[in-house]
């Protein structure tokens, strides 16, 4: 265990008083693994929940604030939130505009989000569900609703959010939260597993030199495994896949977005974007918009992902406006 | 021999004595497919139930293991909090209206947790989760129970059938949840749930019958 931790029970509510404390003007406490920004629930506005088990900072814990989430829940780490949690979530959430319940797709979230989904509707709340589903490795596009959500989290929360804040109705923000995850693709590569804070035990093994494709954010088997490939070829196998799965067509315009899973440097990053760019050009493939960094980690795992989002009219307008959470800012 | 509220309470201190014991190896064999938290999710999970529990006055057997599903579904989160509370939740309502359950009612409750399970989870067997030691413990009970056998005998067939269930997992690749993600790099390895739900059983039984060895 190579980890600052104090009991492993305490953990993720002890992550969540960190960050109410460090962004206390911005963001309050509801509940012991809920916290909302400081406005909500907003008169008017269609209330935006996100959630998911801890451990990904910043997301999904630091995506709540103007233009991006109302209300987020968190659960153990790596582990979805409980349904009394999630309902205090949609409560903390509800202005009377109806709520959506945004997280990514995994058997436990949906489960315990479904649940409590259930519970507000008993309780008169209008809630609705969107899925993200980006991850393209586990499952054919066939099979789209079978994929994991992972790192377009913040795009599409943030479209969620800014539509919601746009004042439109629960029917136009449904539908264009799914819009925005409908032209969301993304695949990664690792390159170092993670430990498991509450037991210090590697989720799974990867030797010094090696890399594995599609790995999971929780350490969950990817797809091939091989020798450590450069940037540049890493790059290019991460986009060729990507490209094909939508598919991306010249004269597209798109978020390309680089993340690094928590061990990654920026070095790194930058290399592979660089790489990237080329690689979009090549394909005459347009870049409204490149973002770099750590938005979605899975504790210390080394390597990176690409996200490409495909942007028509409405959803780069959506985009273009005002992100202001601690996680995720974005100024026009 | 019936099973009461009583019998209950201790099968659930025998049990979160026993996932406790095992958590460790339990978040072993998670890891080797998931991300290895099995263990200490379960672990979270049973001691708020038996919380829960201790904290109530002794009600109906049906109330206790509502009060324990209860427990577990509001600490435990993942995959496992809504699939555990569910189990109970389902014996507790086929012991609804029962002071005490006989071995028929017993196997009611457990088909009934089953029931709730698959509603849920829409897991079927075969599929490497805890439905691999669960279901393969019913079919054994009621097959000794439809034979003639006393209630003791029932559960001893239950628990050897768990186990048998749990071994078998080892040869499956799993096609729920986050380890399915494994294929067949899970092969050899016995599921993690369907152990914790072994374990599980294998407390029901030694409690019912007055065996303590589980609660130690």
């Amino acid at each position: 265990m190579r980890k600052l931790i104090n009991h492993p029970d305490n953990l993720a509510v002890e992550l969540i008083d960190g960050f109410v404390l460090t962004n206390s003007k911005k963001v309050k406490r509801v509940a012991r693994h809920v916290c909302a920004r400081s406005e909500a629930p907003i008169a008017g506005k269609v209330g935006i929940v996100i959630g998911g088990g801890a451990g990904h900072e910043p997301l999904f814990l630091e995506f709540i604030g103007r233009g991006m989430a109302d209300v987020s829940v968190h659960g153990q780490i790596f582990a979805a939130p409980t349904p009394d949690a999630i309902l205090t979530a949609i409560q903390a959430a509800d202005a009377g505009q109806g709520v959506i319940l945004l997280y990514n797709n995994y058997a436990g979230d949906v489960l315990n989000f479904d649940m409590a989904q259930d519970f507000a509707r008993m309780q008169g709340i209008e809630v609705e569900t969107v899925l993200i589903n980006d991850e393209i490795s586990a499952f054919p596009p066939e099979r789209a609703e079978e994929r994991r959500g992972t790192t377009a989290d913040h795009l599409v929360i943030h479209i969620a959010g800014a539509a919601a804040e746009s004042g439109a109705s629960f029917a136009e923000v449904l539908r264009i939260t799914r819009k925005a995850v409908f032209n969301s693709r993304s695949l990664g590569v690792s390159t170092a597993p993670c430990t498991l804070p509450e037991t210090g035990l590697s989720t799974f093994a990867l030797a010094d030199g090696r890399m594995e494709f599609g790995m999971g954010l929780h350490g969950e088997a990817g797809i091939r495994q091989c020798d450590l490939l450069t940037a540049d070829q890493t790059a290019d196998e991460l986009l060729a896949a990507i490209i094909a799965d939508l598919p991306f067509r010249g004269g597209d315009e798109v978020i390309a977005l680089i993340n690094g899973y928590g061990a990654t440097t920026r070095m790194e990053m930058f290399l592979v974007m660089r790489r990237m760019h080329a690689g979009l050009a090549e394909k005459g493939i347009t870049i409204h918009a490149s973002e770099l960094g750590e938005f979605c980690t899975a504790q210390e795992m080394g390597g990176v992902s690409v996200t490409l989002m495909r942007l028509d009219a409405e959803l780069k307008k959506f985009y273009d406006c005002a992100a202001d959470s601690p996680g995720y800012k974005s100024i026009p | 021999m019936s099973y009461t509220g009583t019998d209950f309470r201790r099968s659930a201190a025998a049990i979160t004595s026993k996932i406790s014991a095992e958590c460790m190896h339990l978040c072993e064999l998670d890891s080797a497919v998931g991300d290895g938290d099995h263990g200490t999710t379960i672990q979270r999970g049973t001691k708020a139930g038996l919380e829960k529990l201790q904290a109530s006055p002794p009600a109906s057997l049906s109330d206790d293991l509502s009060s324990f599903s209860m427990g577990m579904l509001s600490s435990m989160g993942g995959a496992s909090g809504p699939i555990y509370g569910s189990f109970f939740m389902g014996m507790a309502g086929a012991a609804k209206g029962h002071e005490s359950a006989d071995a028929p009612l017993f196997l009611a409750m457990l088909k009934q947790g089953l029931a709730q399970i698959q509603k849920i989870g829409k897991a079927e067997a075969g599929d490497k989760t805890l439905i691999d030691s669960l279901s393969p413990a019913i079919k054994a009970f009621e097959a000794a129970l439809t034979e003639g056998a006393d209630f003791a005998t029932c559960l001893q067939k239950m628990t050897v059938a768990a186990w048998a269930g749990v071994e078998h997992t080892k040869s499956l690749i799993s096609k729920r949840g986050r380890s399915r993600y494994a294929g067949e790099r899970g092969i050899g390895s016995p599921d993690a749930g369907a152990t914790s739900m072994a374990f599980m059983l294998e407390c029901f039984a030694n409690t019912a019958t007055g065996d303590k060895s589980c609660a130690s």
